[in-house]
């Protein structure tokens, strides 16, 4: 599904991923786990194509195609997803108007036809029911005074309505509480799927409870230090990142 | 040819077109007014950048050239905000050409004849609007002024569509004075709307607008002037008790524009809304000046203005809020955004609060800026294209100041207009909402 190769990243003028190496096959949920500043929403901005990442070695293939060379729209719509660790907010965009306009874009990319408006409806109020998100909730602007949270249930809506191949959640756990953990949790595994992958970012071994990864991935100094199964969290959990990053040295 | 004549002041064509024209100029009761104001002016004479209020706004360089007083013309039809209904007035090149029958408890009369015949209403109300002292370009309009409409709603009528001013520019100078009279208790709603040909022109237009007790007049204007027209509105509202005035102005015509309101609470208790948006393209330079006088207590007053601008384009805002020492519970807000879409665009922003009453609660604010790119790659890690994405932010931009439109057919017309302004200069698609 998702081939990086020694990939170097430079932001501003520093490097900060620096020969990364990961394979990510169909199906699969890989996590990533990592230090503050390791460089873990580098690589997941960068495989969104935001502009300022500056790719100076390596390569990425996405389902046989160079993602490096599609705009972060073709990503999109080609089946790429990223939950943000900060999602954005934006007033005078309404939620409900920027989902169908997202949604219809990316089918239209894809030569589907566009959802009209009551499909569309029907389509979000039931995905926004299984992650409690209300109807008031979506007539707002976009995130505007979204708790955060709510912030992050609305990026797993996002997901559960593109219904992406290859989805990459930036800390979504983060800033969610026990219930909203679960719901969240639940969100992502009412979507796995042979067809489907993910990566998911955390700092806790908590969420990998709830999702049960085929892999866990240490992240340090922007290169992957270690790789295992999903008892590699638990280990992580007890000994902390110190001992790995040296034994990595 | 005198050395004098060769290195003529920019004023003096104003000055000879007063003398040629004095004896032409309706309203013999008003020589004197006219020559008074003659003088003002001869003694001022066009704004100066040097003073502070014209800082950004050259009219000496436009207003210099010679250009002949405009000629009563017949319009072509011109109709910028056909889709709202109500019934029209329509001036051409500053001349009253004719008007619908209006409703019961309107009165709608041209402002030359009134001038001429003996319409006391309109002797009464003429000059009586607060202003600026010593305002040069307010005195060559009260020098020059030739014609406009005069609207008196009358006491306790409340009017169910809106009365639309169709201005039509042509060619020349025109001196237009407008006048609007809402008596206590009085409801309308009134829109102007300004286009024209792309000819020379220079419209001067100073509307003096007073709000009777407990009355509402929403007001609002499109000035969609020619490419190659000066654009000066002058606007000059007098508030009375527990009444509203509700301004709301579009600007996207004239080479050089600027939209002067002059707004005083002459009662208390009232409120003011002046808002609006500039969408500049080209070279062309557009100027919004308020001036809102809390001269009484209890008062509140909004001020949203937002603009695109794009190209080579300039705005300029300054918005200047004075509390008087008596004006206490004052409630000011003002608020000034620009968004620059072009790295030549620019915008001069001056915001001002003159407090000089403890016991008020005032607050200003001025941003401009670019799009955000957060913004941008948020819509795009959507899958929303880059153009549409800069479009529907653009848009959202627009839509906050355009929500201070309450009525929502007047709301929709100007949005239409906005939208195709967009599509047109700033290479935005309409965005599906
Ligand atoms: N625009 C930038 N300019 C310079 N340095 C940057 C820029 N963006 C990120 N960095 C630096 O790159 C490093 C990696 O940042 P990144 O956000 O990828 O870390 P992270 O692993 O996601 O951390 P966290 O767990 O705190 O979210 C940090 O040291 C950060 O300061
Ligand atoms: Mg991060």
């Amino acid at each position: 599904m998702l081939n990086i190769n020694d990939l170097h990243v430079r932001v501003d003028d520093k490097d900060i991923i620096n020969g990364l190496t990961l394979n990510i096959g169909a199906g699969e949920v890989h996590a990533i786990m990592g230090p503050n500043g390791s460089g873990k929403s580098t690589l997941s901005y960068t495989l969104a194509g935001r502009p300022g990442y500056e790719v100076t070695a390596g390569s990425v293939t996405y389902q046989d195609a160079d993602l490096l060379d599609l705009m972060p729209e073709e990503r999109v719509a080609k089946g790429m997803f990223l939950a943000l660790q900060y999602p954005v907010e934006i007033p005078g965009v309404t939620t409900m108007m920027f989902l169908r306009t997202a949604l219809n874009a990316q089918r239209g990319a894809r030569g589907e036809e566009e959802l009209n408006a009551a499909d569309f409806l029907r389509l979000v109020r039931t995905k926004a029911k299984e992650l409690d998100i209300s109807e008031d909730m979506l007539k707002r602007p976009l995130n505007v005074g979204f708790s955060g949270g709510e912030k992050k249930r609305a990026e797993v809506l996002q997901m559960s309505l593109f219904e992406p191949k290859m989805a990459i959640l930036d800390e979504t756990d983060s800033g969610l509480d026990i219930d909203a953990l679960k719901v969240v949790a639940q969100g992502v595994n009412r979507l796995r799927a042979a067809d489907r992958s993910f990566l998911i970012i955390t700092h806790y071994q908590r969420l990998l409870d709830h999702i049960v990864p085929d892999f866990v991935h240490i992240l340090a100094g922007g290169r992957i230090i270690k790789s295992g199964g999903k008892e590699l969290a638990l280990e992580l959990e007890a000994k902390g990142y110190d001992a790995f990053v040296k034994d990595a040295a | 040819m005198s050395p004098k004549e060769l290195n003529r002041a920019p004023e003096q064509s104003w000055l000879d077109a007063f003398d040629a024209a004095a004896n032409d100029l309706p309203g013999e009761w008003l020589a004197d007014t006219r020559r008074d104001a003659i003088n003002v002016f001869r003694e001022k004479g066009l704004p100066q950048r040097r003073l502070e209020d014209w800082k950004y706004t050259d009219l000496r360089r436009v207003l210099g050239s010679d250009l002949p007083l405009a000629v009563i013309a017949k319009g072509e039809g011109a109709d910028p905000l056909a889709a709202i209904k109500g019934p029209r007035i329509h001036l051409t090149n500053g001349f009253f050409e004719s008007a619908d029958a209006m409703p019961k408890g309107v009165e709608v009369v041209s402002l030359s004849q009134a001038l001429v015949g003996q319409v006391d209403w309109v002797r009464k109300a003429l000059g009586s609007a607060p202003r600026p002292e010593g305002h040069p370009m307010l005195a060559l309009n009260t020098a020059l002024m030739r014609d406009g409409a005069a609207i008196r709603i009358v006491k306790g009528t409340a009017l169910a569509e809106p009365i639309v001013i169709v201005h039509e520019g042509q060619a020349g100078r025109q001196l237009v004075r407008n006048l609007i009279v809402m008596e206590e208790g009085a409801e309308a709603t009134i829109i102007e709307a300004h286009s024209g040909s792309t000819d020379a022109q220079q419209v001067q237009q100073t509307s003096e607008i007073l709000v009777g007790d407990n009355a509402k007049l929403t007001h609002i204007r499109l000035q969609d002037a020619g490419a190659s027209s000066v654009h000066l509105a002058t606007d000059l509202v007098g508030i009375g008790r527990d009444a509203l005035y509700d301004g709301f102005i579009v600007t996207t015509g004239g080479e050089l524009a600027r939209q002067e309101s002059h707004i005083e609470f002459q009662g208390e208790g009232a409120e003011a809304r002046i808002s609006g948006t500039y969408l500049l393209s080209s070279k062309q330079h557009a100027d919004v000046t308020t001036r809102i006088n809390h001269a009484v207590p209890r008062c509140t007053s909004r001020e949203v203005f937002k603009g695109v601008i794009t190209d080579e384009a300039r705005g300029v805002f300054q918005g200047k809020i004075v509390v008087a020492k008596d004006a206490q519970k004052t409630d000011g807000h003002q608020l000034n955004k620009t968004l620059l879409l072009s790295p030549k665009a620019e915008i001069d922003t001056k915001p001002e609060l003159e407090i000089y009453a403890d016991d008020v609660k005032c607050s200003h604010g001025a941003t401009t800026g670019q799009i955000n790119e957060d913004h941008l790659f948020y819509l795009r890690a959507r899958g929303i294209d880059e153009a549409t994405a800069r479009g529907l932010l653009i848009h959202s931009f627009i839509s906050e100041v355009m929500a201070e439109v309450k009525d929502d057919a007047i709301r929709a017309a100007l949005e239409a207009h906005v939208t195709a302004w967009l599509a047109s200069h700033a290479g935005i698609r309409e965005v599906a909402a």
